[in-house]
């Protein structure tokens, strides 16, 4: 029997969790009210990605602190630093999305995210500094691991009648998120990984997939979908 | 006490253990419990979406749905 690699076991892992987000999300894009729901969906992207380069450098630096008695440390900094470098800015075109659909920055900027993001994004510092850095490639390895569609994105657009400026992050991932999701699945497979940093790893998606699932319900609910 | 297969199976997080791989079979009986637990209370939530909902995970087939919020990051 051939043994799976170390991202071939994790996306076992994830197949079995990936139905809670999916099925949400169908009813997310389903909804009769999308084009009112959009502009929430962007403000959650928004209020997580505007944590993704902060995390990733405070991950760099707890793992370059970890090495070199602990092996995947090194590795682990350089993997972040220069992800976080290819993410930065990423916020300000979500900001733009929203601004091609009236929604202004100071309005964005002054709105309470969800709880949830809070939960998502505050259970990984605790991990990167209390645990493992390592737990912040779960993170990743769901929001990266399966990029959006631009087939779906036109249909959404064409059912919405929203601009097309209003999806230019989405569509941008489109295209990025293939190269760095196999980035991500090949730093995986290179990573000295023990047991335990293995079960974190997949802890942290599996929070990763319920609390974004819950984000998105948040949405529907208030959309009445 | 049940491994984690027929916990999974139980459950319904797997639907058809046959369908599984060698090499799955084997990740999965080493998942640790947190794991395990935290899958089943996964489908549990979904079971009840649907539940309330009246559709989605039951006609939801592999790779049909791609519109992921992977774009968040």
């Amino acid at each position: 029997m051939s043994e799976l690699s170390q991202s071939g076991r994790l996306r076992t892992k994830l197949r079995l969790a990936e139905p809670r987000l999916a099925e949400v999300a169908r009813r997310f894009w389903m909804q009769p009210r999308l084009a009112e729901a959009y502009p929430d969906f962007l403000f959650l992207v928004h209020s997580m990605i505007r944590t993704s380069v902060p995390l990733m450098r405070e991950a760099a630096e707890v793992a370059r602190g970890l090495a070199p008695a602990d092996a995947s440390g090194a590795p682990l900094a350089a993997y972040y630093e220069r992800h976080a470098r290819e993410e930065m800015h990423h916020d300000e075109w979500v900001l733009d999305d929203l601004a091609a659909l009236g929604v202004g920055r100071d309005e964005v900027l002054a709105r309470r995210p969800s709880t949830a993001v809070a939960a998502l994004v505050g259970a990984h510092y605790y991990w990167v500094r209390h645990v493992h850095p390592v737990a912040l490639l779960g993170y990743l390895a769901v929001l990266e691991g399966n990029p959006p569609d631009e087939g779906h994105l036109d249909d959404v657009r064409r059912r919405t009648g929203l601009p097309e400026a209003a999806f230019r992050t989405l569509k941008l991932h489109a295209h990025l998120d293939q190269q760095h999701r196999d980035d991500l699945w090949d730093e995986i497979d290179r990573l000295p990984l023990t047991p335990d940093a293995a079960g974190l790893l997949a802890v942290a998606a599996f929070h990763t997939i319920e609390q974004v699932s819950l984000g998105l319900e948040e949405i529907l609910a208030r959309h009445g979908g | 006490m049940a491994g984690n297969l027929e916990r999974l199976t139980e459950a319904g997080v797997i639907a058809d253990e046959k369908g599984l791989s060698d090499a799955e079979r084997k990740v999965l009986q080493e998942l640790e419990s947190e794991e395990v637990d935290l899958l089943i209370r996964m489908r549990e939530k979904l079971d009840d979406a649907v539940a309330q909902t009246g559709g989605g995970a039951a006609g939801l087939q592999d790779g049909e749905f791609q519109p992921s919020p992977s774009v968040i990051v």
